[in-house]
């Protein structure tokens, strides 16, 4: 089961209906057979611009963040994400699959970036499988042909016998 | 100066043991060459080379999180509200590629701005100059 970050954004609410809130998404991601790992909750803070409450259209300019750790299937993430968006207390939801995996160390290519293109090696290996256009292509074959073309096939004045 | 050069001819005429010629036919029958300590000792690799310049993210060790949405907004523009390029921000490839896909992920969450840059966040400390890339454009 892939594991996901359910960010939940209410609209501003008290206390005890936040909590109702809250406890109303998890029980909805319960039903659906995830396992929650853990529940954070971000702090009160500013929306990074404005929304508006479903049905009451009311402005939220800020309010509480909340994020549930959990493990579900990937139809219970669909499934619980249209429930999720349509409550009406939430203003944003959604679902973010992260990687469990131990991240592969990354190789910083920095001072290969920085090296002048005659000594990158990306650029010498575009240019050890060039790939040519048909133009450029023609004008090379032009230029060899030119030069076969100017040998002569026969001599102006025939070789003396022997 | 003659007259040196005429004795010193002389000399070798009369004793030729005394005076080495460097022929090939000497060096061949001139003993191997015995390792001691006093040799100039060879280095596999040059002590002076510097080591490779890393980017920001790397150098630091500093993992990009779609969640923290001040430090991804450090690389948006403040006059246009779009990711400036990696010869703006100094950043290897990979880290670049995951920048984009943080930056993405935050603005689906919800956590940032999409069209501009937070201006809680505009006086930021600067961490390049986007009128001084470190390369010339891609494109250019």
């Amino acid at each position: 089961m892939p594991f996901y970050e359910v960010s939940v954004i209410t609209r501003s609410l008290s206390k005890s209906d936040l909590v109702k809130a809250l406890t109303r998404a998890g029980n909805t991601l319960l039903d659906h057979g995830a396992v929650i790992e853990k529940v954070e909750s971000l702090g009160h803070r500013d929306l990074p611009y404005k929304r508006l409450a479903k049905q009451t259209n009311e402005p939220v300019y800020a309010s509480n963040f909340f994020i549930f750790k959990a493990h579900m299937s990937r139809e219970a993430r669909q499934k619980t994400k249209s429930i999720l968006t349509h409550d009406l207390d939430t203003v944003q939801v959604d679902l973010i699959q992260v990687d469990t995996l131990p991240s592969q160390k990354i190789q910083c290519n920095l001072d290969e970036i920085l090296k002048s293109p005659a000594e990158r090696q990306a650029v010498a290996d575009l240019r050890e499988n060039q790939k040519m256009g048909h133009f450029t292509r023609q004008m090379i074959y032009k230029r060899t042909e030119k030069e076969w073309k100017s040998i002569p096939k026969s001599y102006p004045i025939a070789p003396p016998r022997p | 100066m003659l007259k040196s050069a005429s004795t010193l001819a002389r000399k070798v005429l009369i004793t030729p043991q005394a005076y080495r010629w460097c022929s090939s036919s000497k060096v061949s029958q001139a003993p191997p060459v015995v390792c001691s300590e006093d040799e100039p000792v060879k280095l596999e690799n040059n002590p002076y080379t510097k080591e490779p310049r890393k980017c920001l993210l790397c150098s630091t060790g500093i993992e990009l999180d779609y969640k923290n949405a001040r430090l991804l907004q450090q690389f948006v523009s403040t006059f246009s509200g779009r990711v400036y390029d990696r010869h703006i921000t100094g950043l290897c490839d990979e880290q670049q590629k995951k920048l984009i896909k943080a930056i993405a992920k935050s603005r689906r969450v919800g956590f940032m701005p999409i069209f501009v840059k937070d201006p809680k966040y505009a006086r930021d400390p600067k961490l390049f100059d986007p009128l001084k890339p470190l390369r010339p454009h891609s494109f250019a």
